[in-house]
């Protein structure tokens, strides 16, 4: 695990997940260098991560433990964010 | 009696009728199309709206003193006896029935109050063209305010083999539509104020085609969201607006979170996104500390007795959650003090494995994160997480906790934190700071983020009764959130009509009857609110200009926009620019 592309929420919670590491529990963003190639969305494509098989450099997927653990260590991954619970701002 | 063809407010006057006589139904008088509610030879009686099939042949229902007026069309207008109605709504031709409502002598005041009405007059603007994306709880997709303008729904919540964007949720197009709810009626309400079409409580934008997007909140979701209207808004040639009247605290409220970073690469000519500034002005979720090398600052919080704690398989859910974000050229440890006390060690950047450590106090177990510099603002950000003592799940201790801070190598030396959740825990004492307070997606660069201004403070109800809402009228309303980032970027961009706007009710939400107006439509106050009113403007821009881009509608929008007793351009940290006169756009 390459622990520096995780943003502080995602180490927090990937403590949480130790038990159950191939659980896709864990709501992500996968943010791209821009090196990255086709091949290298196609992978994330695969893994279900979309959003990221054109120009962007976003993409969006449920990951398990083992999968974020996997993405980290890709030179072509430049960070990963854990998607946090956003708020109506109604009243 | 097929209750589900009546309307409430009908319902309810029968209901009234049948318990307490005539006399019931003078409450209802004012706002409802009642005859013979004296006592008369005449049985009570109302006048009312049938909706059925354009082609309907209603004349089988004339008898039993059941009049129905000639015309045609799929509302048909008409007069019947409160008795009749059981036979009424019994009837297969009919679809459901409306009482007939008074007008009243003001319209919504919101529009008015900002200069709608001579600017639609004198441009002719109607939204036609445009789509109005709305990334929010739903849509209720037979409220006649959208009646055949909702072109899809992307439900996220419901099981579906979901879109390009995101291989979740449903897509909804036709009569499917009415698979999907909004239980919530804030999505409905949102959708209304940008474009609903009802003659009373119209959007801004009645001609607008619109794209929803139901979501679960999740951020990523909302980012899938984004991208999923304007790329059906692109496959159709047209130019699009989206409203995300949402927001949260866990980022770094510099526009470099991920949801921000969509939103920045997504926008361009005829893309829009409009934010709202979030709701907590009024509420103590930012604390600053000046920290200089060697020495130690602390922000205490207020934790309150939290709600019992449902285990789930993601682990308990924290008390209270802090989110510090201070410049990556200094280095700062971080502990945390329990009410009694008792606290951490002090936590310094974590460079090698899992930079996330627990601590178990007496009060509570303690979650601290402190990894490297974030590549994408290069600063430092660390997480606290206030949680339920591991294994047994006893509940945290409510009372006032400390975040110290030490400050080991300073340049800066500036440290923001937030409390995730203002409704759980807030800030207290000398570090508490009344700013900064829009995070994602309100502080991404290219939304156009608004704040809430007040424009109505008293109405009366569906029952009769007078109603007040506590805000100052014809002002910045105190709740809307104070910018600006924390870069210094100025936010809000400008405010907008926010408390109390009148639009469209989902008849599958919670009703409140003391915001109700009528049966169609309740009254609500948000930053919510204010965010659909630019969108809706918005859209009306891009009928007449196609191809406006973010900073051409900011500038269009800041140039009509001012602070009293202020020079036109200043800006504020509450006002932003200023309130919107759309007369002169």
């Amino acid at each position: 695990m390459n622990w520096t592309k995780l943003d502080a929420a995602l180490a927090g919670a990937l403590e949480q997940t130790d038990q159950n590491r191939d659980a896709r529990r864990l709501p992500v963003f996968v943010q791209l260098d821009a090196e990255a190639s086709p091949p290298d969305r196609e992978t994330l494509f695969e893994l279900g991560v979309c959003g990221a098989d054109g120009q962007s450099g976003t993409g969006t997927a449920n990951l398990s433990h083992r999968e974020v653990e996997a993405l980290s260590e890709q030179p072509w991954v430049r960070r990963l964010v854990l998607s946090g619970q956003q708020r109506l701002t109604g009243r | 009696m097929n209750y589900d063809k009546i309307s409430p407010a009908l319902a309810g006057a029968l209901d009234d009728l049948q318990a307490h006589g005539r006399q019931g139904l003078e409450p209802h008088g004012h706002s409802l199309g009642l005859i013979s509610t004296e006592p008369v030879h005449k049985p009570p009686r109302a006048v009312v709206f049938i909706r059925c099939d354009d082609a309907a042949n209603l004349d089988h229902l004339a008898g039993e003193g059941i009049e129905i007026n000639g015309g045609g069309g799929r509302a048909r207008t008409g007069i019947v006896p409160f008795m009749s109605l059981d036979r009424l709504s019994e009837d297969d031709a009919v679809q459901f029935i409306n009482p007939a409502r008074r007008l009243r002598l003001h319209m919504d005041v919101a529009p008015g109050k900002v200069g709608v009405p001579p600017f639609r007059l004198r441009t002719g603007m109607t939204g036609q063209g445009v789509v109005v994306g709305v990334v929010d709880s739903g849509i209720e997709p037979l409220h006649p305010a959208f009646d055949a303008r909702i072109l899809r729904i992307w439900d996220q919540t419901i099981p579906g083999p979901g879109v390009i964007e995101g291989r979740y949720g449903a897509e909804l197009t036709g009569d499917l539509q009415q698979i999907s709810r909004d239980t919530v009626g804030h999505g409905t309400h949102v959708a209304g104020i940008a474009a609903g079409a009802d003659p009373t409580y119209g959007g801004i934008a009645p001609e607008a085609t619109i794209l929803v997007v139901k979501t679960d909140l999740l951020d990523a979701h909302v980012a899938d969201g984004v991208r999923y209207v304007f790329r059906v808004a692109g496959e159709l040639g047209l130019p699009a607006v989206v409203n995300l009247s949402l927001g949260s605290h866990g980022d770094a409220h510099d526009g470099t979170d991920p949801l921000s970073t969509v939103i920045d690469e997504q926008v361009g000519p005829g893309r829009i996104v409009c934010c709202s500034a979030g709701n907590e002005g009024n509420d103590n979720i930012h604390g600053r500390v000046q920290v200089a090398k060697g020495h130690t600052r602390s922000l205490a919080c207020s934790v309150p007795v939290p709600p019992p704690n449902i285990p789930s398989p993601s682990g308990p859910s924290p008390s209270a959650s802090f989110n510090g974000w201070y410049a990556g050229t200094d280095q700062m440890a971080v502990a945390v003090v329990a009410p009694s006390g008792a606290g951490t060690p002090f936590q310094t950047v974590i460079t090698g494995g899992s930079p996330a450590r627990v601590y178990t106090l007496t009060e509570g177990s303690v979650r601290i994160a402190t990894p490297r510099p974030d590549p994408a603002n290069g600063d430092h950000n660390f997480l606290v997480d206030i949680l339920p003592i591991a294994p047994t799940g006893t509940q945290t201790t409510p009372g006032i906790w400390r975040l110290r801070i030490r400050g080991d190598e300073v340049d800066e030396g500036r440290v923001d934190v937030w409390s995730i959740d203002g409704t759980v825990a807030q800030f207290t004492g000398r570090a508490l700071q009344d700013s900064l307070k829009i995070g994602s997606p309100g502080a991404a660069s290219a939304a156009v983020t608004v704040g809430s201004y007040t424009t109505r403070v008293e109405w009366v109800d569906l029952m009769g009764h007078a109603q007040q809402a506590g805000f100052e009228l014809d002002t910045v309303t105190d709740f809307s959130s104070e910018g600006p980032r924390r870069d210094s970027l100025p936010k809000p961009d400008l405010i907008a009509p926010g408390a109390m706007i009148a639009s469209s009710l989902s008849v599958n939400s919670g009703i409140f009857p003391e915001m109700l107006i009528d049966d169609l439509n309740t009254l609500k106050a948000g930053t919510s609110m204010s965010s659909p009113f630019v969108a809706g403007l918005v859209a009306l821009l891009l009928q007449r200009e196609p191809d406006l881009d973010p900073d051409a509608v900011k500038g269009l929008l800041r140039a009509h926009c001012s602070v009293p007793g202020r020079t036109p351009g200043t800006y504020d940290p509450k006002w932003g620019y200023g309130l919107i006169d759309v007369q002169g756009l």
